[in-house]
């Protein structure tokens, strides 16, 4: 809901606003606390339920209208877009460092298992399917197609991350570990790619939780078609990652 | 509660045919890891050609406002130079920092 305060100077304007809320607060707070997890260990637990709650409690807000009609483009859409870009600087560093250690490393990558991660890719292409028709549902109202889109693109980012644990483990039988200069810099590559596909799944449990209780429509389109921009964002990042990564060995 | 976008409701008037982008993607990678597993410069091309598919038809670029696009192309000369210089400065031999520092200026 949005609050209507009184304007200054313009009779008819008003300014749109969310409801003041503590949200914000705990979901920084508990960023802190899963940084200090670096640190400490035990924090991280704390600090992860802490942000979920936050970021639980800030899913529900409803999301504003343009708060400015000369804007042309979506506020919302727009700012998922700036995000994106930062997340390209830093996949861009990630990708660089990798490739920089590689040159070190020998012959490391022969032991990389490109049929299983070939199918990996194939899974993960099929979820941004599986997304964009979740999309498309929910725009034309159907609820229930929406639901089943939505389950198959969980289902198909958990199958994903199934099966780089598997290679993860296979590396690590043949003494690739986060030890090694390889491994290093391997393990913190794709580890934190799985850990944008982890929330991301994390992001359609809170969407299915709003569908099967109901509070989902084709009004809220707008925060799937979000949805979708970040989820076929780290389909595009797992794209490059595969062919540096497995193809050009 | 939310209405459509203008961008929204252009994306849906031109809906693109997925399940076509889709195969296109899996045909892409099948030849990437066959007939093009021993050619760099074709996989680069390819993954390239991928990344553009989902990003014109998955995400919407074709069809969304030029800001997006221009947005999402903002980075791309940073990671140009971040590779550049990161793989010059972590190559093997003698310390490279002062050629990564060299690529940084170039640029």
């Amino acid at each position: 809901m949005s609050s209507h305060l009184p304007s200054v100077g313009h009779a008819h304007e008003e300014i749109h606003l969310p409801p003041p809320s503590w949200a914000p607060l705990i979901v920084g707070f508990g960023a802190t606390l899963i940084g200090a997890g670096l640190l400490f260990p035990l924090a991280l637990p704390v600090g992860l339920i802490v942000f979920l709650a936050g970021i639980w409690k800030m899913g529900h807000f409803t999301l504003l209208e343009n708060p400015h009609p000369s804007l042309k483009v979506d506020h919302r859409l727009l700012g998922m877009w700036v995000f994106l870009a930062s997340e390209i600087m830093f996949f861009a560093a990630l990708l660089s460092t990798f490739l920089g250690y590689k040159a070190r490393a020998g012959a490391a990558g022969a032991l990389l298992n490109v049929p299983l991660m070939t199918i990996g890719t194939f899974v993960l292409l099929s979820s941004s399917f599986a997304a964009v028709s979740a999309l498309s549902a929910i725009q034309a109202n159907r609820m229930i197609a929406f639901r089943n889109w939505l389950i198959t693109t969980m289902a198909l980012g958990g199958l994903f991350l199934i099966l780089e644990l598997t290679e993860w483990l296979e590396l690590i039988g043949h003494g690739i570990t986060t030890g090694t200069l390889y491994g290093s810099a391997f393990f913190t590559l794709t580890g934190l790619h799985g850990m944008h596909v982890l929330i991301g799944i994390g992001w359609m449990v809170f969407l299915l939780i709003r569908t099967l209780r109901g509070t989902m429509s084709s009004g809220d389109a707008i925060g799937v078609e979000i949805f979708g921009l970040y989820w076929h964002f780290v389909d595009i990042v797992w794209i490059v990652l595969f062919t540096v990564i497995y193809l050009l060995r | 509660m939310t209405e459509y976008t203008p961008q929204l409701a252009q994306a849906e008037h031109k809906k693109p045919k997925y399940l076509l982008v889709f195969f296109a993607l899996a045909v892409i990678t099948l030849v990437e890891v066959t007939v093009a597993a021993r050619m760099p410069a074709v996989l680069v091309v390819l993954s390239l050609a991928k990344v553009v598919l989902v990003a014109l038809y998955y995400m919407h670029l074709k069809f969304s406002s030029g800001l997006f696009s221009a947005i999402f192309a903002i980075p791309l000369p940073f990671v140009l130079l971040i590779v550049v210089a990161l793989v010059v400065a972590l190559a093997p031999g003698p310390d490279n920092t002062a050629a990564a520092a060299g690529v940084c200026s170039f640029f």
